[in-house]
């Protein structure tokens, strides 16, 4: 565990080794087991340069297979055409809607993460942002898939883009899909923006450190020339604080126009007013049991205990809990409404979707966002991986769920009770949803494989050999997690 | 210097001044001049390619060369239909047409509004017909024991086979029901010719009990009809009239105009139903009683009865009122039976002359002969009950058939349509019988159960090929003219294997059919016009011989008393495909059964009480799964034995199980696995109604399609009723006109006051002089679906097939649903046709992300196909549910499976594409036309009622008004004026412009059931 140690620059000798302190707050390191500026680089950029493991190989196989079923699924939806899937009338939006909605709301942490909390001066995010920023464009990604292949005609899809046009047709600007259009097509441009200017330094880093020319060429082509000057420092940080600043609406404003698919409309079950809270309090849930998850594989597999700390984990947890908690509530809270607003449509929704034909659908969402997350109240589930690991897989499925109770039980049964119909899913909804795993699963590895994972420039400014003026002797040991110490 | 051409002096002189300005090949001020200078055209000429070069370049469509006439035929527009009358029959009752014909291919069935039977209206199988002529799986050539020969050596076949048979010794012929008077001139002369030759008919949908049951009282090969717009009160034993039966076009015409209720305190006639089955027309009655079939004919004596006097004919006495007395039925009367037949006796004599009792197809022919004792004794024969004179031959019944067939009579049998292999009784075993006859010649429309075992097989034309003539029960003889030549030329009808049998090679049933209508050459031209080559009128009143009812009346047995042990069989024809005929169309097969909503399929119906008593699973409730299965059975009769799903319909007599005839087909791809035949039970002695069935359940299961799952308006879970269907009693809603529309505070179904229903939106451009509405009379309708099979051929409407259906993708633009009211020992139905009620506040429209539907200036929410890139998010949106998406090609799927059926489609009509939402477009395409009319007039408006959509034209009942709700008088207007109007889900600000007329019912107070 202690390679680092070894080669030690000089830059190491001259800075006091690190003993768990922490440069501002004075608060538990934010990086463990005695990492200096040099151990960080190694590690991060070693994850890169060594041979990867096997278990990359094993994840890396296994998404690429997913993502052959994806092509193949693709493949036959459009030859074949939508009906393809279990969607009916009146359930016209199945699967695919449900993990459009699934994908977005994950892609929420990264952007969370990265900004929001760089802009509260959440310092312990700079362990996770890169990854957690990783996984939201993915996730966008994914997202974007499903309701570009869900429309019957994928090959006029651009229909929905204001091109100007012979006919002078324009799309609609009254629909929440148009908004959904721009919505999440700005927030995956400023997401990959964002996350790539944080990127610079340390695609420089890779840069420098690259061996064979087409590394240094492809690292260099991205570095953008950067040779860390101060007036390079200077203009990346500005321009990282104005797309922290223009990416934190964003985090509200996307979730809040996927909910609008729903609340716009006057389906009872989606015609709601507290949808847009509820959706982004759910999407920053479902964001941070993914990132939960990512992180955890990550650090198991590549050995950056001491970067992905426990604290790390723990504030993630505590996310979850609250959130889950204000999903809880939303949960709640509309079931009260659809009583006191007196409207029997409504009414009969939540009754139907708590008791009627989807009632299983309901109880699973119910027992995964709300129960589960509630273990997360003790510290010791809170520092416990497995527990954390597990948890996190259920709020992805509950939250899945939640996305599917509310699309099909609402379409399921709604005004008219002779248009009443059952929907199911078919082969192909299924391994539709499982390519997505594939395609996010083959981007996370290539992500892995070919990015530095951990932001290297950012975290070296939370250790205590960025404090110039700090004397670890001065400071009481916090005592470290390591035993040894 | 050239040569100058001029074309007149004044062009040579002002030639000399310079050419002027208006001859010069371009003028500015030519509209069609670009004004652009070199640099914007340069830049216009870039932009274009650059565009074809990446827009086309990826959407490239076949380029298509439509072939314009050299010569125009004079007196054809292209897409412009022409219209010719026509008539159609199935079994005995005839609908008079008026076809709609495209480029030389008959497209869309309309009624011929001079026929009595039709009126303007039709049924479905007359709607129908048009898809049925282009079915791929017809037979084409003729068939030589299975194997093509040329149609000339069928025509000398047939022309030399009675020559083996001189005077008929051994020869007969066997025809199906259709009332044709020159089928039955050529009858005669083959029996004048050939005395000794045999004549039988057979025919599933021919009523023969009833025409057993006036020959027995001296009234053979005489029709009924009934003018029930006459009748106050009208007693329905086991007949669908409203849902089929008969002349259930003018029957249900007549019924409906005492049944319009345009203001409070109208009076309305009343309707009661007797029947062990559930129907359309149960569903109509305002009090129904459901007994198993055999005890239909007690109902009957009961209720005669009452009615029958002492001054009555002493047989007359004997048979019903004597009979009663001694044995009283042998059946203990429930209260409810006792009480009813009181009632409806005391109903009946109150309304005496201004009544009607009819009985069904399925009840025997003595039956038959008491209704018309009943009905002559009420006064009601010749005001609301009419017997014609139609000249129709007593033919030889398949029974007799049968037994000539055991005595070796025939050695030749050709049989003229119909598939007798099939369709009779199963224990008559016609196929091994059928085998010891030396020639079998079976002239059909597909290569049937019949054809597969005959020597010949012979195409059988469609009637839209052929001519014919048919009369119709009032005597009305329609003239059957072919709007297209037999699209295989060996198609021949039974006039023309008739003729050659009796050794015309060539036959020209033109002439035929003229002869026999005894017209000269102007009276002929005129009758081709009108399609009427006779008026029916009413003729003399009838002489009823009473003397032969004890003949009749010897055949009842009396009634039985079905247990779950030994339950009683009831046959039916098939709400849709009838005895089977329609097995192959694919119209047909996909048209939900009125009542349970089945299709594709045939079920054993059972009533919940005796699905529970026999274990067996109730199917007809929602379930959570996406497919609806019921349990597989077997239904054994006397040893013999079918299997088939049961499925569970409240409404059904206890003890009783509803099998539908015409299923179990393989004429085709659509046949194919399409249901269960039950005729091999089917027993000659009792063909509708046997005793002594027993179930054994299968353990399997069988997937169903059903297009709704769920029956009631009643909400699962919570128990609280949706008043989608609004009804009351006729003496309610006298009292309380207002009760329809009154908010939920005030005791009424309405959730909102119509004040505060504010949108956000700006209400749509509703600038058009005229605005389209519509008001749908729940009171009227009589959900017998051909509505739906209207739209469906009017707008080309594909099919998708059963397992599509099963899954909820059924593409019908108007569907009726079907609502269970009352409680499940006693049910009551209603229905509802539903459509796109064409909202002004569409919520449809506001979805839709790339604007493919919009509301049109005259208020229709308008859908743009080519915009459409199916997000269905208008689908979800629909609070009716009404909008349908194309999940497959299956207009291309049809084209390749049946490439045929494309001949159909409405030019007018976009053939829709795989992944777009299409809808109800309250019929766009007649509406504009209808303005091109007025406008070509110099006029701006549209006359009221100048525009039909295809629904309402085809609705017997007129219980769809359409028009300009601009205008005040118009009969839309005035409609939506009625306190019964109202909006279905007016609480979501919808402003719906269809709009429906609260149901009402008339029933005997004193057979309400409590607390109803």
């Amino acid at each position: 565990m202690s390679s680092h140690e070894h080669t030690a620059s000089l830059l190491d000798q001259v800075a006091r080794p690190a003993t768990g302190y922490d440069p501002v707050g004075g608060r538990d390191p934010l990086v463990t087991d005695r990492a200096d500026f040099a151990s960080i680089t190694n590690d991060v950029c070693g994850v890169i340069e060594r041979k990867p493991p096997v278990g990359w190989w094993v994840f890396f196989l296994i998404s690429l297979g997913l993502l052959g079923l994806l092509g193949l699924s693709l493949a036959v939806l459009v030859y074949e055409g939508t009906g393809v899937w279990g969607i009916n009338s009146p359930v016209g939006w199945g699967w695919a809607i449900v993990n459009f909605v699934f994908w977005v709301g994950i892609g929420h942490a990264g952007t969370l993460i990265s900004a929001v909390l760089f802009l509260f001066r959440q310092k312990w995010r700079t362990g996770i942002n890169r990854f957690a920023e990783a996984m939201t464009i993915f996730a966008v990604v994914c997202a974007l898939l499903f309701p570009t292949i869900h429309v019957g005609r994928i090959w006029l899809l651009h229909y929905v883009f204001p091109i100007p046009n012979q006919m002078g047709a324009w799309p609609n600007f009254r629909s929440p899909l148009l908004w959904d259009v721009f919505a999440v097509s700005i927030y995956g441009t400023t997401s990959i923006l964002f996350w790539y200017i944080g990127l610079i330094p340390d695609l420089a880093t890779m840069r420098d450190r690259a061996k064979s020319k087409i590394a240094q060429r492809v690292y260099g082509a991205f570095a953008l020339g950067w040779r860390g000057s101060t007036r390079h420092w200077q203009h990346y940080e500005v321009a990282y604080l104005l797309l922290a600043g223009l990416a934190t609406p964003l985090v509200l404003s996307v979730h809040s126009i996927v909910s609008f698919d729903f609340a716009v409309s006057q389906l009872p079950g989606w015609h709601t007013t507290i949808f847009p809270p509820y959706f982004v309090a759910g999407a920053i849930f479902s964001g941070f049991a993914m990132v939960m998850n990512l992180v955890i594989l990550a650090r198991w597999a590549f050995k950056l205990e001491h970067i992905f700390t426990m604290k790390h984990l723990e504030n993630m947890a505590r996310v979850i809990l609250l959130t889950g908690s204000m999903v809880g509530y939303a949960y709640a809270m509309e079931f009260f409404i659809a009583w006191y607003s007196g409207n029997p449509n409504e009414s009969f929704a939540f009754i139907n979707r708590a008791f009627g034909n989807y009632a299983w659908a309901y109880w699973i969402m119910m027992s995964c966002n709300v129960i589960s997350p509630q273990i997360f109240w003790f510290k010791k589930a809170r520092n416990n991986v497995f527990i954390l690991f597990v948890v996190s897989v259920f709020v992805n499925i509950g939250m899945w769920f939640e996305r599917f109770v509310i699309t099909v039980t609402s379409l399921s049964r709604d005004f008219l009770p002779a248009s009443w119909d059952y929907y199911s899913p078919t082969i192909w909804d299924i391994s539709t949803f499982l390519g997505s795993f594939g395609l996010f699963g083959t981007l996370m590895c290539l992500f892995i494989r070919f990015v530095p994972q951990i932001a290297i420039a950012e975290i070296k400014t939370v250790l205590p050999a960025a404090d110039p003026h700090g004397d670890p002797a001065a400071h009481k040991s916090h005592g470290t997690v390591e035993g040894a110490h | 210097m050239s040569t100058r051409h001029w074309r007149s002096v004044r062009d040579l002189r002002e030639g000399e001044k310079g050419r002027p300005e208006q001859l010069r090949e371009f003028s500015v001020d030519d509209p069609a001049r670009l004004d652009l200078d070199r640099r914007s055209f340069m830049g216009l000429v870039g932009a274009s390619a650059a565009l074809a070069g990446t827009l086309q370049g990826c959407l490239r469509k076949d380029v298509e060369h439509i072939l314009p006439y050299a010569d125009r035929p004079e007196d054809l527009i292209p897409g412009h239909p022409r219209f010719y009358r026509t008539a159609m029959a199935i079994g005995d009752s005839v609908v008079g047409l008026h076809v709609a014909s495209v480029d030389g291919r008959p497209i869309k069935v309309e009624g011929n509004p001079d026929h009595p039977m039709s009126r303007g209206a039709t049924n479905r199988w007359n709607q129908a017909s048009v898809i049925h002529l282009y079915d791929p799986d017809r037979s084409q050539k003729p068939l030589k024991k299975g194997q093509e020969v040329p149609q000339s050596e069928a025509v000398a076949f047939l022309a030399g086979l009675l020559g083996t048979y001189q005077g008929g010794g051994g020869f007969g012929v066997l025809v199906d029901g259709t009332p044709s008077p020159t089928l039955w001139r050529m009858l005669s002369q083959l029996q004048a010719a050939h005395p000794q030759a045999s004549l039988y008919q057979h025919d599933v949908s021919f009523n023969r009990a009833q025409a057993e049951g006036l020959a027995g009282v001296g009234l053979a090969g005489h029709g009924v009809h009934y003018d029930l717009s006459q009748a106050d009160v009208v007693l329905v034993l086991d007949a669908d009239v409203f849902g089929g039966e008969g002349d259930t076009v003018s029957l249900t015409k007549g019924f409906t105009q005492k049944r319009k209720v345009s203001a409070p305190g109208q009076a309305m006639n009343r309707l009661f139903v007797v029947e062990p089955r559930f129907t359309a027309t149960g569903a109509m009655a305002d009090n129904r009683l459901r007994v198993p079939g055999s005890h239909v004919g007690e109902f009957l004596r009961g209720v005669g009865g009452a009615i029958i006097t002492d001054a009555a004919p002493a047989a007359l006495r004997k048979e019903v009122v004597d009979r009663q007395k001694t044995e009283p039925g042998g059946l203990a009367w429930s209260d409810r039976f006792a009480q009813f037949v009181a009632e409806v006796g005391k109903d009946l004599k109150a309304a005496a002359g201004r009544s009607a009792v009819i009985v069904g197809e399925r009840q025997p022919a003595w039956a038959h002969a008491l209704a018309a004792a009943i009905n002559a004794e009420l006064g009601n024969v010749g005001k609301t009950v009419f017997y014609t004179a139609l000249g129709r031959p007593t033919l030889g019944t398949v029974e007799a058939l049968a037994a000539d067939l055991d005595a070796g009579k025939l050695r030749a049998l050709v049989i003229l349509g119909g598939s007798p292999v099939y369709d009779a009784p199963g224990d008559l075993d016609l196929a091994a019988r059928l085998a010891k006859v030396e020639t079998v010649v079976h002239l059909g429309y597909y290569v049937d159960e019949t054809s597969k075992l005959a020597a010949w097989h012979l195409p059988l034309s469609h009637s839209l090929e052929a001519w014919g003539d048919l009369v119709s029960s009032d005597g009305t003889v329609a003239v059957q003219q072919p709007l297209i030549a037999p699209l295989w030329e060996s198609a021949q009808s039974p006039l023309e294997v008739l003729a050659r049998l009796l050794g015309n090679p060539n036959p020209d049933t033109y002439a035929l059919v003229k002869e026999t209508s005894g017209q000269d050459d102007l009276g002929w031209r005129r009758a081709v016009h009108d399609g009427i080559a006779k008026k029916g009128e009413p003729g003399a009143a009838p002489t009823f011989d009473w003397s032969g009812l004890p003949a009749l009346c010897a055949a009842d047995k009396g009634p039985t008393r079905p247990t779950a042990r030994a339950l009683e069989l009831d046959f039916v024809r098939d709400s849709a495909v009838l005895d089977g005929r329609y097995a192959n169309t694919g119209w047909l097969q996909e048209l939900p059964d009125p009542i349970s909503k089945l299709t594709w399929d045939n079920a054993a119906f059972l009533s919940p009480a005796t699905a529970k008593e026999l274990g067996l699973s109730d199917s007809g409730t929602p379930v959570s799964a996406v497919e609806v299965t019921g349990e597989l059975i077997e239904v054994s009769l006397n040893g013999r034995t079918v299997k088939i799903v049961a499925w569970v319909l409240p409404g059904v007599a206890d003890n009783v199980v509803v099998l539908p005839l015409g299923f179990g087909r393989d004429l085709g791809f659509i046949s194919k696995g399409a249901g269960f035949d039950v005729t091999p039970i089917r027993p000659a002695a009792t063909p509708w109604v046997a005793y002594g069935g027993v179930i054994k359940p299968l353990g399997e299961r069988y997937v169903v399609a059903t297009t709704q799952e769920y029956g009631l308006m009643v909400e699962p879970l919570t128990g609280v009723k949706r008043p989608v269907v609004r009804e009351a009693s006729n003496e309610g809603y006298s009292k309380d006109p207002g009760q329809f529309t009154r908010l939920v505070k005030d005791g009424g179904p309405e959730l909102m006051t119509a004040e505060s229903n504010v949108s956000l939106w700006v209400p749509p451009n509703a600038t058009g002089g005229q605005q389209w509405g519509m008001t749908i009379d729940l009171n009227t309708c009589t959900g017998c679906n051909v509505c739906t099979i209207a739209c469906q051929s009017e707008n080309n409407i594909p099919i998708v097939g059963k397992e599509r259906v099963s899954n909820g993708r059924e593409m019908h633009w108007i569907r009726l649903d079907r609502y269970f009211t009352g409680s499940e020992d006693e049910p009551s139905a209603v229905v509802q046709p539903m459509a796109c009620a064409q909202c002004e506040m569409a919520p449809c429209e506001n979805v839709c992300p790339v604007a493919a539907t919009t509301h049109s200036p005259e208020g229709l929410n308008d859908m743009a196909y080519n915009r459409c890139i199916g997000t269905r998010y208008c689908t979800n949106n629909c609070p009716f549910k009404v909008r349908r998406y194309n999940f497959f090609n299956y207009n291309q799927e049809r084209e390749q499976k049946a490439p045929l059926e494309g001949m159909q489609h409405n030019p007018n009509v976009t053939v829709r594409f795989r992944g777009v939402v299409e809808k109800c477009t309250y019929c766009v395409q007649r509406i504009n036309e209808a303005k091109i009319a007025v406008k070509r007039q110099g006029q701006s408006v549209v006359p009221d009622g100048a525009i039909v959509p295809a629904c309402a034209q085809a609705c017997p009942a007129d219980a769809i008004l359409f028009g300009d709700i601009n205008d005040p008088k118009s009969r839309v207007s005035l409609a939506k004026t009625e306190p019964r109007n109202y909006e279905v889900l007016r609480e979501l600000n919808l402003h719906a412009r269809t709009s429906y007329l609260a149901k009402l019912r008339n029933p005997n107070p004193a057979l309400q059931p409590k607390g109803a």
